[in-house]
């Protein structure tokens, strides 16, 4: 009997302090049921409590997020008209004096505690999330490789050339953006570059684990990174590392609509086993008017067989281009490289509005 | 009556001056140190530490007194108060979560670390060690907490002024901290001898 005692005083006295917590939750905790309004038009009655991105994941409206919600990615912005008290310190970074003054918060950060009303971009509702399936796997360079998913449900996605989507591991809370590298005219499928990072989490999973036929869940298409076709003024590309991707889509893209702009293409790469794409390039380039791709390596040794250029990315646009007016650019891969070749093209003169980037 | 009145007088403003318990006794330094860096994020951890201090000192004596002694199980006091403490800092932090969202994420992780503060176990430790009778308890848990809360505002304080000033770069952050914290413990060094708590 003398057993029991401490485990019967024991039992009482967590019973005790888990009543009292039940109670702490039902009524501190307990906002009700709140309505999440969407730009005025949208209207979801929710149980309070949670961050506004999880009502808006849970009922289908997909908001750009890589980070799934630590306040990492700074992605998921959108107007909160509502008074929800003041910016959190989690916030601050991402946000300009503009969007500070314009109540744009971090949808991950603001937790809807009463009837809230928010502002988001209208197409983020064309945003879906599409059932694949793995089809093909391609090797690029050593460290690159093409992943082909082929579409399920639904069986076809409308995106922009440059566009992103976002690729979900089963049973991972975060995801990650990548860069569509196929052609919207190929709506049933759906490729993505990826290059490995060494100890990083996708990659490895999507290196080592991914196998041809497992199904992934894409969402998409994200993204203020995609050809404008309102002109038909000449084209610069500058790519890096896995920026290849959008620039191929949007080369490709032009090529099946036997666009006439002219197109003028840089890579950079480190050696001459970080160049890919080149034999699809080279037909490009037969097949099209007016296309010029340059690939370029920027530590070149004794050894290599290389006879493209080499330089820098910026030492070698200098090289071909003299004045860029009247041009437009779409630049993607490394922040560095995006920062030196932004200046190098407004040297030449280009009109700054008119430099489209997406920094990976 | 008023000599009782006077004696838990004695023991609230001992707690707060001259035993303080963080700078007497060391007990609490890690949130001390960790987020004293703004005054209103410290005067809200302060606020939460003397809530769950005074709440759990408030259930941990009749649970010491009542249950574990008669029924001569005290030895399951360090489970029973951490537990105790554990329900208390779940409270406070749903209820900061739903009144301030600012502090919630300022204090970040040191919120629910308030569970394993050492000045909270420290308080619930002493009363049984120092037989206090139930006012006295109350009286010694709501004066340390008031202690602690005093104490890490003035070093928030006195933080906010040391932004200004060139501090050389080896001590910056936490070891300049340090150093005003021997400093304060000094100046409250001087309040000693005025009463006396054993």
């Amino acid at each position: 009997m003398e057993f029991f005692v401490p485990v019967i005083v024991l039992s009482c006295i967590a019973l005790f302090l888990g009543i009292l917590l039940v109670l702490a939750d039902k009524f501190l905790a307990d906002y009700g049921e709140c309505r999440l309004i969407i730009n005025g038009e949208k209207e979801f009655t929710v149980r309070g409590g949670s961050s506004i991105l999880s009502y808006l994941t849970a009922n289908k409206i997909f908001i750009p997020s890589a980070c799934g919600g630590k306040s990492t990615c700074g992605l998921c912005k959108g107007g909160v008209v509502s008074d929800v008290g003041p910016l959190l310190p989690t916030e601050k970074p991402f946000m300009t004096p503009k969007e500070i003054t314009d109540k744009v918060r971090l949808l991950c950060q603001v937790k809807v505690k009463e009837d809230t009303e928010i502002v988001i971009r209208e197409e983020y509702f064309l945003v879906k999330e599409f059932k694949t399936v793995l089809e093909a796997i391609t090797p690029l360079t050593h460290d690159t490789r093409l992943f082909r998913f082929k579409l399920v449900e639904p069986a076809e996605i409308a995106f922009k050339p440059g566009q992103f989507v976002q690729f979900r591991i089963p049973k991972a809370g975060e995801e990650r953006a990548y860069s569509i590298a196929s052609s919207p005219n190929s709506p049933n499928i759906v490729e993505l570059v990826v290059r490995l990072v060494p100890g990083g989490l996708y990659t490895t999973y999507m290196f080592n684990k991914l196998k041809v036929e497992d199904t992934i869940f894409l969402t998409g298409p994200f993204g203020e990174f995609f050809l404008r076709e309102d002109t038909n003024d000449p084209i610069i590309c500058v790519a890096g590392g896995s920026g290849s991707a959008p620039v191929r889509s949007i080369i490709t893209y032009l090529k099946e609509k036997d666009s006439q702009r002219k197109i003028i293409s840089f890579y950079g790469g480190r050696t001459p086993k970080d160049i890919y794409f080149t034999e699809e390039y080279n037909e490009l380039t037969r097949n099209m008017k007016d296309f010029t791709h340059i690939p370029a390596i920027s530590e070149p040794s004794d050894g290599d067989s290389w006879s493209g250029e080499k330089g820098l990315i910026t030492t070698v646009m200098e090289r071909y281009l003299q004045n860029v007016a009247g041009h437009e650019a779409y630049m993607c891969g490394p922040p560095i490289m995006i920062k030196y070749a932004y200046m190098a093209l407004e040297k030449l003169g280009i009109d700054k509005n008119r430099i489209y980037f997406d920094e990976f | 009556m008023s000599g009782q009145f006077l004696d838990l007088f004695i023991i609230f403003f001992a707690t707060i001056f001259i035993n303080n318990i963080v700078l007497t006794y060391f007990l609490g330094i890690c949130p001390f140190v960790a987020v004293s860096r703004e005054i209103p994020t410290a005067l809200g951890m302060g606020m939460a530490v003397i809530f769950v201090m005074f709440m759990t000192m408030a259930i941990n004596w009749p649970l010491n007194q009542l249950v574990l002694v008669p029924f001569g199980v005290e030895y399951l006091q360090f489970l029973v108060f951490i537990f105790v403490i554990a329900t208390f800092v779940q409270i406070v932090e749903i209820f900061i979560d739903r009144f301030s969202p600012v502090l919630y994420v300022n204090l970040g992780v040191f919120l629910p670390l308030i569970t394993v503060n050492c000045a909270i176990l420290g308080v619930s430790l002493l009363f049984v060690l120092r037989e206090y009778t139930y006012p006295q308890s109350l009286a010694f848990a709501l004066g340390s907490g008031i202690g602690w809360a005093l104490a890490i505002t003035a070093m928030a304080g006195i933080r906010q002024k040391l932004r200004f000033s060139h501090v050389p770069k080896g001590l910056q952050g936490p070891g300049i901290t340090m150093i005003i914290a021997g400093i304060m413990a000094l100046a409250f060094m001087g309040f000693a001898g005025m009463v006396n708590l054993n």
